[in-house]
C-alpha cells in the first residue's frame, strides 16, 4: 500500500480549501423600516421602497438558492439591540445581525445626514422599535464580528459583512472615528457619504440591481461570484443625488490582508477571520 | 336575480378575483431558474467573445432564470435579458489596479471618443445617449489604532477608475430608468458596462409632451401628499418611464416624475428621505417597480431564544 498516493490529493485539496477561504452557502439577514411612524415616529419618517429593495435584494442574491436567509425582520420588528453590541447596555446583537453563524447582515432605512459631516460626525442607522430609542450611533454602539479568541467584546460574535442602505451612514470624512472600532472581526462594510443636500435616495432599484450582481453561482465555489467591492461598485451608485458616494470598507492585520478583503472578498469566498486589525482599507465611487 | 343566480354570480366574482390575483402574484414573481439551452450556450459564448474578446478556453458558468442569462467566471460577469435586450459585463479586474489612472487619458475629450467608439462596437442604441456625469473611483488604506488621530480618506486615495454614465432623451423627452454606464479598462478594454436601453413606444413619447405642456403651464400640479409643509419638491419633469434592469416584470409610462425629500420634525436627529415618484397625468401614483413580499420573519413566531414574541 503506498498511503502518498492516497494523501497527495487530500492534501492538496486541503491546502487549496484554506488558500481560498471559506467557500459554501451564506447566512444572511436583513432589516428594513418602511412605517416609522408605528414606531412613533411622525408620518413624514415613513419611507416608501426600503422594504421593496430589500425583498428584491433577497429574491436576487438568493435566486438559485445557493444561501440561507435566516430572518428579515420589518418595521417595528427591526430593534436597536439587534445592531448594538451585546455586552453594551441594551444591546443584543449576538442573538440577532451579529450572531455566531452570521455571514451577511442588510439594512435598509433612514439614517441621519450633517451638512457638512465633520471628522467627529456620529454616522447612524434607524431601528423602529415602539417606544425604544431608536437611534443607534454606529460608532458607539457597533462591534461587529468578534472573531473567537480575540477577547473582546465577548468573543461571540462573527458577522463577515454589513451592507447599509439608507442615508449617510458612512461618511468619507468620519469613517476613521466611526467605523474603525466596528471591525472586531467584520471583514467588509458597505454604505454611503453624503449630506443633507446629496442624498441616497428611497429606491427599489439599488439594492436589488446589487443582489443581481452577487446572484449567480459560479463554480468551483471557491472561485465565488462576483465580489462584493465590484457589486457595490457598480450598482451603489444607482438612483443617489450627485456628489453621493458608494463606499466599501475593510481591515486586516496587514495593509494587503485589508486591502484583499475590500477587493475581493465574495459571499461564497470569504477571507479567513482574523484579528486583531491593523490596517483599514477603503474604495468609493461618488455621483459627479 | 334570483338565490342560484346570485350565488354563481358570487363565485364567479371571487373566481375572477382570484384570477386577477394571481395574475398580480405572477408580476412580481422572481425569475424561475432554468437550464441554459445549448442554443443559448452557444450564443453567450459568441457574443462574449465577439463583444468582450473572451477566449473560448475561458469556460464561463452559465446559468438562467427567466429571461435572465448570467455568464461568468473569476475574471468577469455578465448578465442579460432575452425579453428587453438590456444586459452587464463587469470584468473583475476593473479598477484594481492601484496605480492612479492618468488624468489626461482620462480627461473627458479624450476618454469620451474612446468610449462611444467601443460602445458602438458592443452597445449600439437607437438613440445618441447623452453624457451625464464621470463616476469617479478611489481607493487606499491606511495603518490605524484605536484612538489615533482621525484619517481622512479622502487624502488618502488613489483615483483608480472612471466611469462615464449616459442618460437618454427621444425628442428631448427624458428616459427615466434607462441606464448607460461604460468604463475602460487600463488596457482599453470595456471594464464596466451597463445597458439597459428597453424599446420605447413612440406613443409614449407622444404622450409624455402633452404631460410636459401641462407641467410648463402649471396645468398639472403635484398631489396634496406632496403639498405638505414637511415635503420640499426639488424638481418636477415629465418624460417616459420604465422599469429597471433587476425589475422582473416591465411596464412603461408618461409620467411626471417628482423628486422631493421629506424631512421629519421633532426626532432626536434629523432624518429625511428623497425620493423619485412618478405619477400620471390625473395625479395617480405609477409605480415600475415590484418584488415578491418576502413578509416578515417572526409574526406569531418568537425569535431565537427570546419571548415575548414580537408582533
Amino acid at each position: 500500500m503506498r498511503p502518498m498516493k492516497y494523501l497527495a490529493p487530500l492534501a492538496a485539496m486541503a491546502a487549496l480549501l484554506a488558500f481560498s477561504g471559506h467557500a459554501s452557502a451564506t447566512n444572511f439577514s436583513m432589516a428594513c423600516v418602511e412605517k416609522y411612524s408605528d414606531a412613533g415616529f411622525p408620518t413624514s419618517a415613513d419611507v416608501t421602497r426600503t422594504c421593496d429593495a430589500t425583498d428584491g435584494f433577497g429574491g436576487w442574491f438568493n435566486l438559485f438558492g445557493q444561501h440561507a436567509l435566516r430572518f428579515h425582520w420589518k418595521n417595528t420588528l427591526v430593534w436597536p439591540r439587534d445592531y448594538i453590541e451585546d455586552s453594551f447596555a441594551g444591546g443584543g446583537d449576538n442573538i440577532e445581525t451579529d450572531w455566531s453563524s452570521a455571514d451577511l447582515n442588510v439594512f435598509s432605512g433612514h439614517g441621519t445626514c450633517q451638512n457638512p459631516p465633520v471628522a467627529t460626525s456620529g454616522d447612524f442607522i434607524v431601528t423602529a422599535k415602539p417606544g425604544a430609542s431608536n437611534f443607534v450611533n454606529i460608532g458607539n454602539s457597533l462591534r461587529l464580528g468578534e472573531f473567537p479568541g480575540s477577547g473582546v467584546f465577548g468573543n461571540n460574535g462573527n458577522l463577515n459583512t454589513f451592507m447599509i442602505n439608507a442615508s449617510c451612514p458612512m461618511d468619507l470624512v468620519s469613517l476613521t472615528t466611526q467605523w474603525w472600532q466596528v471591525f472586531q472581526g467584520l471583514h467588509i462594510a458597505m454604505g454611503h457619504s453624503g449630506d443633507v443636500s446629496h442624498d441616497n435616495l428611497d429606491s427599489s432599484s439599488k439594492l436589488p440591481t446589487v443582489g443581481m450582481y452577487l446572484a449567480p453561482p459560479i463554480f468551483p465555489l471557491f472561485a465565488g461570484n462576483m465580489s462584493y467591492r465590484g457589486a457595490w461598485m457598480a450598482a451603489g451608485l444607482i438612483d443617489v443625488q450627485s456628489q453621493v458616494c458608494a463606499v466599501i470598507t475593510a481591515t486586516g492585520r496587514t495593509e494587503s490582508e485589508a486591502v484583499s478583503r475590500r477587493d475581493s472578498e465574495r459571499p461564497t469566498g470569504a477571507i479567513g477571520d482574523a484579528m486583531p486589525p491593523t490596517w483599514i482599507a477603503w474604495r468609493w465611487v461618488c455621483k459627479g | 336575480m334570483n338565490h342560484k343566480t346570485s350565488i354563481f354570480c358570487s363565485i364567479l366574482a371571487a373566481l375572477c378575483l382570484l384570477m386577477a390575483g394571481a395574475t398580480a402574484f405572477a408580476q412580481v414573481a422572481m425569475p424561475k431558474p432554468r437550464a441554459v439551452s445549448d442554443a443559448e450556450r452557444a450564443e453567450l459564448l459568441r457574443t462574449l467573445a465577439a463583444k468582450f474578446a473572451v477566449a473560448d478556453g475561458a469556460k464561463p458558468e452559465l446559468n438562467a432564470a427567466g429571461a435572465y442569462r448570467f455568464a461568468g467566471n473569476a475574471d468577469f460577469l455578465y448578465v442579460d435579458r432575452t425579453d428587453i435586450g438590456s444586459f452587464l459585463f463587469e470584468r473583475a479586474s476593473y479598477g484594481l489596479d492601484p496605480k492612479p489612472i492618468d488624468e489626461k487619458e482620462y480627461s473627458r475629450e479624450v476618454l469620451l471618443p474612446r468610449l462611444q467608439k467601443a460602445l458602438r462596437k458592443v452597445a449600439p442604441t437607437s438613440e445618441a445617449p447623452v453624457f451625464a456625469e464621470f463616476q469617479d473611483e478611489f481607493a487606499g488604506a491606511a495603518p490605524m489604532k484605536t484612538g489615533a488621530a482621525p484619517i481622512d480618506p479622502r487624502k488618502s486615495a488613489v483615483h483608480v477608475a472612471r466611469t462615464a454614465a449616459f442618460v437618454r432623451e427621444i425628442d428631448g423627452i427624458p428616459v427615466f430608468g434607462s441606464e448607460l454606464l461604460a468604463g475602460l479598462d487600463r488596457d482599453g478594454a470595456i471594464g464596466r458596462l451597463r445597458v439597459h436601453w428597453p424599446k420605447v413606444d413612440a406613443a409614449l413619447v407622444s404622450d409624455a409632451k402633452k404631460l410636459r405642456e401641462l407641467v410648463d403651464g402649471k396645468v398639472w400640479q403635484p398631489p396634496k401628499d406632496l403639498q405638505d409643509p414637511d415635503t420640499k419638491i426639488l424638481e418636477v419633469r415629465a418624460g417616459v418611464g420604465h422599469s429597471a434592469f433587476a425589475d422582473p416584470g416591465f411596464s412603461s409610462a408618461a409620467v411626471v416624475r417628482v423628486l422631493a425629500r421629506r424631512s421629519a420634525r421633532g426626532t432626536e436627529y434629523p432624518i429625511a428621505s428623497t425620493s423619485y415618484r412618478y405619477f400620471d397625468r390625473d395625479g395617480m401614483e405609477v409605480f415600475f417597480s415590484a418584488f415578491p413580499d418576502s413578509g416578515s420573519s417572526g409574526r406569531g413566531k418568537a425569535r431565537e431564544g427570546e419571548l415575548p414574541l414580537r408582533h
